[in-house]
C-alpha cells in the first residue's frame, strides 16, 4: 500500500519505536511514497485490489531495490573467504564465527536483516575441536545474533545429519531462550540420528525451535534449498524476489456462492496478482541493478538465476467458512468434510493458475512461482477476516488426530512452504520419541514441516516466528521493545489469539 | 473372531505413558485387584455407567484413526489379562497394522491361562504392587468395592506364595518386559525387600534392559475415601531418594524416580 507523509510523522516522533526501527521504518515508507503505477507500470486495477485488501504486498516498496529474501551459500565464505569484506577463508572457529557474524551485516533482505544465515552445523563442525570451550563461543556467537538481528525472521538450518556442532547449538539455543534466530531442523529419518533428533525435539518443546523439516519432499519440489523467514523453503544460493499474499477470506466477501468464487472472482483477482508478482520481478531484475552490483552475486554467494517468488494465500479457513454459511451449514472449516471440499476446489483453482503462468525471471523453478502458505500479519483490519496460511481458526480446531489429518491434506500445495503447530504438555519433554512419531506420522501423511512447542513457555512461535510472550507484554504496555518481530507478534496475537492454542494432552 | 468383545472405559488416542512412543491406549473395565491408590478406580467393577462393550472390528477402527501417528497400542485397565482371548485377537489384528502391542499389567494372572495371550504380546509393563502379607490389605480387600468386582480372587496365590514374582521372571525369560513399576507406599509391604526382590529377578536377565520405575503414591486424583486410606502413607521425597539409591546399590542400571 502507498504511503504519505503523515506516515513519516507518526514515525518520527513514535514512543514505542526504537531508533533503529525508526530508521528502518522511514526507509520502508520512503519506497512507497511513489506511485507503483509510475515505477513499476500497474495498473489502475491492480492498485484498486491492494486498496481493497483483497492483494496485500506486504507492504513491500514499489521502488523495490533488493530481492525480499536472500538465501546465500555461505560455503563460499568457508572455502574462498570474501574479496569485498576482506575476508581470508576461516582457519579456526573464532574467525568463522567473526566472519559470518561480518557478513550478516552485508546481507539484504525486505526486512534489511537476513532472513537466512546458513546451514550452521555443517559451517561450523569442521572448526570444532573442543567441546567444553567450543560451546561458550558458539553460544555468545548466537546470543550476539539475536541481540544485534533484531528480527526474528532470520533463520538457522541444522540437519539433517547429526554433528557435535549441531549438538552443541542445540545446547545453546535452549540455554539461552532467545527468540533469534529462528531455526529448522532439515529431518531425514534415514539421515538424522534419533538421539540427534530426540535433541531437537526436546529443543523445540523447550524454546519452540528447532522445526522439523520433511526435507525428502522439499529436495523432489525445489531441490537443493533452504528454510529461512518464517518457514519459506527456497533455492539455495538464491532466494525470492517477492511475496504478495492473497487474503482469501477478504477476496470471498465478493462471491455469493461457491461458484461464483471458484469461477469467476478467484480467478480474476490471482490474475492480478501474477502480474503485480511479474512486474515487481522486472523491476528488480532489469531496472534496480541489484544483482549488477551486489558483492554477494559477484563471489558466488548467490546467483540471479536461482531466485524465484512466492505466490501467498491466508484466510482459506475464513473464505470456506463463508461459503460453508451461503450453502446454509452450520459447520466450519477443520470438521467439516465438505468445508475441506471447498478448501481443496479453492486451492486446486489457484494451483492449476499458478502452474499455467509463465513467471518472470524464474528459471530455477521451472519458470513458475510458487505457492506460499503465508503465516499472517496484522497490516489491515481485513487480517481479523483472514486466519494464517490454510490453518484452522484458533478455538474451531478438532482433536488432535483429526487437526493433523485435516492439516495434512494441504501441505501439498504449497511447494514454497507452509507449517503447523502444535502445543503440547510437560510429559511430553519425557517422552520425547512419542514427539517423533507423532513428527514421523504427519510426513507420512502428507506433511511439509510441523513444530511441536509446549504450551506453557515465554518464547513461542506466533505464526511462524517466535516471539517473547513476556515483551509482547511489554510493548501492550506501550513499551519500545528490541524485536521489530515483537510488535507483528501483538498484533497476530490480538486477532488470531493464537497464544490459546489447543493443547495436546 | 467377529464374536470376540472387549469391555471398554476409555480410549486415549494418543498417550506417551504407557510404553515407548506415541501410543493408543486402551482401558479395559474389570480388575480383579482393589489396590487402595487406584487412580483409575472407576474401571475396577466389571460394569460402569462410562464403559462399553466393543467388538474387535470396532477397536480396529478406532485404532485405525490413529494411524500412522501411533508406534502402537498398550492395553491398560483395569486388568487385561483377564480377557486373554478378546486381547489376543485384538493384538492379532493390530500386528496386521504394523503396530507394536503392550499390555499394562499388576502381574495377578495364572501363566498357564494366558499363555497364548503372552505370544502374541510385544511388551508388558508390569507393575509390581508388593510382597508379603500386607499385600492382601494393599490390593486384595473389599473395602470400598464390596460388590460387583470383576472375577474377584482371594490374592492368596499371590500373597502367599509370590507368584506375580514369579510370572515376572516368566516374562523376562521371554524378553517381554519393558518397563517394572513400584508404586512407593508405606505400610503395606517392605519396600528395600520389594526392590531387593525386583533385582535378584533382573539379575538373571540383563539383555533384558529393563527400566525400573518408582513413583512415590499421591493423593491427587483419588475418590475421597480412597484418599483418606492412604492418609500419612505418602513417603517423603527424601524417602524417595533413598530407596532408588538403594535400588542403585542392588546394581539396578535403569532407574527413573516419579515424584
Amino acid at each position: 500500500m502507498q504511503s504519505n507523509i503523515q506516515d513519516i510523522m507518526d514515525t518520527v516522533t513514535s514512543k514505542t519505536l526504537t531508533y533503529q526501527q525508526k530508521l528502518f521504518t522511514l526507509a520502508n515508507i520512503s519506497e512507497r511514497l511513489l506511485s507503483p503505477i509510475d515505477i513499476l507500470g500497474y495498473t489502475p486495477q491492480e492498485l484498486e485490489h491492494i486498496n481493497n485488501n483483497m492483494i496485500c504486498d506486504l507492504n513491500e516498496g514499489y521502488a523495490a531495490y533488493r530481492p525480499r529474501y536472500i538465501v546465500p551459500d555461505y560455503n563460499v565464505y568457508i572455502k574462498n573467504g570474501c574479496r569485498f569484506l576482506e575476508l581470508p577463508p576461516p582457519q579456526n572457529l573464532d574467525e568463522c564465527l567473526d566472519g559470518l557474524l561480518i557478513l550478516y551485516s552485508h546481507v539484504p533482505s525486505i526486512t534489511s536483516f537476513p532472513v537466512f544465515i546458513g546451514n550452521l552445523d555443517t559451517l561450523l563442525d569442521p572448526f570444532i575441536e573442543n567441546a567444553e570451550t567450543d560451546y561458550i563461543k558458539i553460544k555468545r556467537f548466537l546470543n550476539h545474533i539475536d541481540k544485534k538481528i533484531t528480527d526474528s525472521f532470520c533463520h538457522a538450518d541444522i540437519g539433517p545429519y547429526e554433528t557435535l556442532a549441531g549438538k552443541l547449538i542445540l545446547q545453546a539455543v535452549i540455554e539461552l531462550e532467545n527468540p533469534t534466530p529462528n531455526m529448522t531442523l532439515h529431518y531425514d529419518p534415514d539421515k538424522t540420528s534419533v538421539e540427534f533428533a530426540r535433541l531437537a525435539a526436546k529443543s523445540c518443546l523447550l524454546v519452540s525451535k528447532p522445526s522439523f523439516s520433511n526435507v525428502q519432499y522439499y529436495n523432489r519440489d525445489i531441490g537443493e534449498h533452504a528454510l529461512c523467514s518464517c518457514y519459506n523453503a527456497l533455492p539455495l544460493a538464491g532466494g525470492g524476489y517477492t511475496l504478495s499474499r492473497l487474503r482469501l477470506g477478504t477476496v470471498a466477501k465478493a462471491a455469493n456462492s461457491t461458484n461464483e468464487l471458484i469461477n469467476n472472482v478467484l480467478p480474476k483477482v490471482a490474475n492480478i496478482m501474477l502480474s503485480i508478482m511479474d512486474k515487481r520481478n522486472t523491476f528488480i531484475v532489469e531496472k534496480s541493478n541489484f544483482f549488477e552490483t551486489s558483492f554477494l552475486v559477484k563471489e558466488g554467494f548467490i546467483h540471479r538465476t536461482n531466485f524465484t517468488s512466492m505466490f501467498g494465500i491466508i484466510g482459506l479457513a475464513d473464505a470456506v467458512n463463508r461459503m460453508l454459511s451461503l450453502e446454509g451449514l452450520d459447520e466450519t472449516f477443520g470438521t467439516s468434510e465438505r468445508g475441506d471440499e471447498i478448501g481443496h476446489k479453492i486451492m486446486e483453482t489457484l494451483e492449476t493458475m499458478v502452474n499455467a503462468h509463465p513467471g518472470k525471471y524464474v528459471e530455477r523453478t521451472n519458470d513458475r512461482y510458487l505457492l506460499h502458505a503465508q503465516v499472517g500479519a496484522s497490516l489491515h483490519d481485513e487480517d481479523n477476516y483472514n486466519t494464517p496460511a490454510h490453518r484452522i481458526r484458533v478455538g474451531q480446531e478438532p482433536t488432535l488426530v483429526d487437526h493433523l489429518k485435516q492439516s495434512a491434506q494441504f501441505h501439498k500445495y504449497f511447494p514454497s512452504g507452509t507449517g503447523d503447530l502444535f502445543a503440547f504438555d510437560q510429559t511430553y519433554v519425557d517422552h520425547l520419541d512419542a514427539i517423533l512419531d507423532i513428527v514421523q506420522g504427519s510426513f507420512d501423511s502428507g506433511y511439509r514441516y510441523i513444530t511441536p512447542y509446549l504450551k506453557n513457555t515465554d518464547l513461542i512461535r506466533v505464526t511462524g516466528y517466535l516471539v517473547k510472550k513476556s515483551e509482547v507484554e511489554r510493548a501492550t504496555n506501550g513499551e519500545a521493545v528490541l524485536r521489530d518481530t515483537t510488535w507483528f507478534g501483538k498484533g497476530t496475537n490480538e486477532v488470531a489469539d493464537v497464544f490459546d492454542r489447543k493443547l495436546r494432552e | 473372531m467377529a464374536m470376540l468383545r472387549l469391555p471398554v472405559h476409555r480410549i486415549i488416542p494418543f498417550s506417551n505413558v504407557e510404553g515407548v512412543g506415541n501410543r493408543t491406549s486402551i482401558f479395559v473395565q474389570g480388575c480383579n485387584a482393589n489396590c487402595l491408590y487406584c487412580h483409575n478406580s472407576e474401571t475396577i467393577p466389571a460394569t460402569h455407567a462410562d464403559a462399553r462393550t466393543y467388538t474387535i472390528d470396532e477397536l480396529i477402527t478406532e485404532i485405525r484413526h490413529n494411524t500412522p501417528f501411533i508406534r502402537g497400542i498398550t492395553v491398560s485397565g483395569g486388568e487385561a489379562t483377564l480377557y486373554p482371548r478378546s486381547v489376543k485377537a485384538l493384538f492379532d489384528e493390530a500386528h496386521t497394522l504394523g503396530l507394536t502391542c503392550y499390555i499394562d499389567t499388576n502381574g495377578f494372572f495364572d501363566l498357564e491361562k494366558i499363555g497364548s495371550l503372552i505370544g502374541a504380546t510385544d511388551k508388558f509393563l508390569y507393575d509390581i504392587k508388593g510382597l508379603g502379607t500386607h499385600l492382601g490389605d494393599l490390593c486384595f480387600s473389599d473395602t470400598i468395592i464390596a460388590v460387583n468386582r470383576a472375577r474377584p480372587v482371594s490374592g492368596d496365590q499371590f500373597v502367599n506364595l509370590n507368584q506375580h514374582v514369579e510370572n515376572l521372571r516368566h516374562l523376562l525369560s521371554m524378553d517381554k518386559v519393558e518397563e517394572i513399576r513400584l508404586v512407593y507406599i508405606k505400610g503395606f509391604y517392605n519396600a528395600e525387600e520389594v526392590i531387593s526382590t525386583i533385582a535378584d529377578v533382573i539379575r538373571d536377565y540383563p539383555h533384558a534392559n529393563v527400566f525400573l520405575k518408582i513413583i512415590r503414591v499421591h493423593a491427587r486424583g483419588l475418590t475421597k475415601d480412597r484418599a483418606k486410606l492412604i492418609e500419612g502413607r505418602i513417603p517423603s521425597a527424601d524417602e524417595v531418594t533413598q530407596l532408588v539409591a538403594f535400588a542403585k546399590s542392588k546394581n539396578i542400571q535403569r532407574i527413573k524416580q516419579i515424584l
